[in-house]
């Protein structure tokens, strides 16, 4: 009742406000943007593969390859970051109950995203969405909402776990 | 500063004149780059500077936050009206 009487005292009185600042505000998780950096490395994996089946590479062949292995390195660091914080921020007891198994594969998360950093094959990368596409079946399960994999329509074009979410009435 | 402070509540604040600050007190602060903000004093040094960090782990590093002065600190929180239960 103090908080309602507040918020009416605010409209006139508009009192200063003051900012926590985290990340991103607070009950806003998707773990879509860790799927479509996890995508990114698969496609960068393929542009790179696609400079190896060239006999020798040109000046310009050298700096295109150095932008790819660069932005490879940041959207691995990148996946690791979103899937780390869904883990810390929304992962809470009823979640790990109802997943016991969610800290293994956020670990393994981890280290999949540190070996598509080292390494340049497509196995690492697909392995590293495979498990992203597992933690992103996890969170949604524990929202109550279902998913449905499709691949998705851009390149690489692999398996994407979407969520299932009601559509609002025109 | 989730989940002691949350969002859309209010705090009332003590002015930083009136009261002395110490580490674990949640302040309010005019920060250079991040303006007005609530965090909690994680260390304050010999000449009163004011480092701050937030509860939630989400929350910008105490590297990116940096020292304060004593007079960008605005008020010691002191009492928080959390928002009711939807």
């Amino acid at each position: 009742m103090m908080h309602s009487l507040l918020t009416q005292m605010d409209k006139f009185l508009s009192f200063e406000r003051a900012d926590a600042h985290c990340d991103i505000p607070c009950k806003i998780y998707d773990p879509c943007t860790a799927q479509v950096a996890a995508l990114s490395i698969i496609r960068l994996m393929d542009l790179i593969a696609e400079l190896d089946q060239k006999d020798s590479l040109t000046l310009a062949d050298q700096a295109q390859l150095a932008r790819l292995v660069r932005e490879k390195e940041i959207h691995a660091a990148k996946v690791k970051e979103e899937v780390r914080v869904i883990w810390g921020d929304y992962f809470k007891q009823p979640q790990f109950d109802q997943f016991p198994n969610a800290n293994e594969l956020v670990h393994s998360i981890m280290l999949a995203g540190s070996a598509s950093k080292q390494h340049i094959n497509r196995e690492q990368g697909e392995k590293l969405l495979a498990l992203v596409n597992e933690f992103a079946a996890m969170f949604w399960t524990t929202k109550g909402i279902t998913t449905f994999t499709a691949n998705c329509p851009y390149p690489p074009e692999m398996p994407v776990v979407y969520p299932q979410l009601a559509p609002v009435p025109a | 500063m989730a989940p002691h402070f949350l969002p859309d509540a209010f705090v009332i604040s003590i002015s930083r004149r009136l009261t002395r600050l110490k580490v674990g007190d949640v302040v309010v602060a005019n920060h250079p780059r991040y303006k007005r903000i609530i965090k909690r004093i994680a260390a304050i040094d010999p000449q009163g500077r004011v480092q701050l960090s937030g509860d939630n782990p989400a929350s910008t590093s105490q590297e990116k936050l940096g020292w304060l002065l004593p007079s960008q600190i605005i008020g010691r929180v002191i009492y928080q009206i959390k928002p009711t239960q939807p």
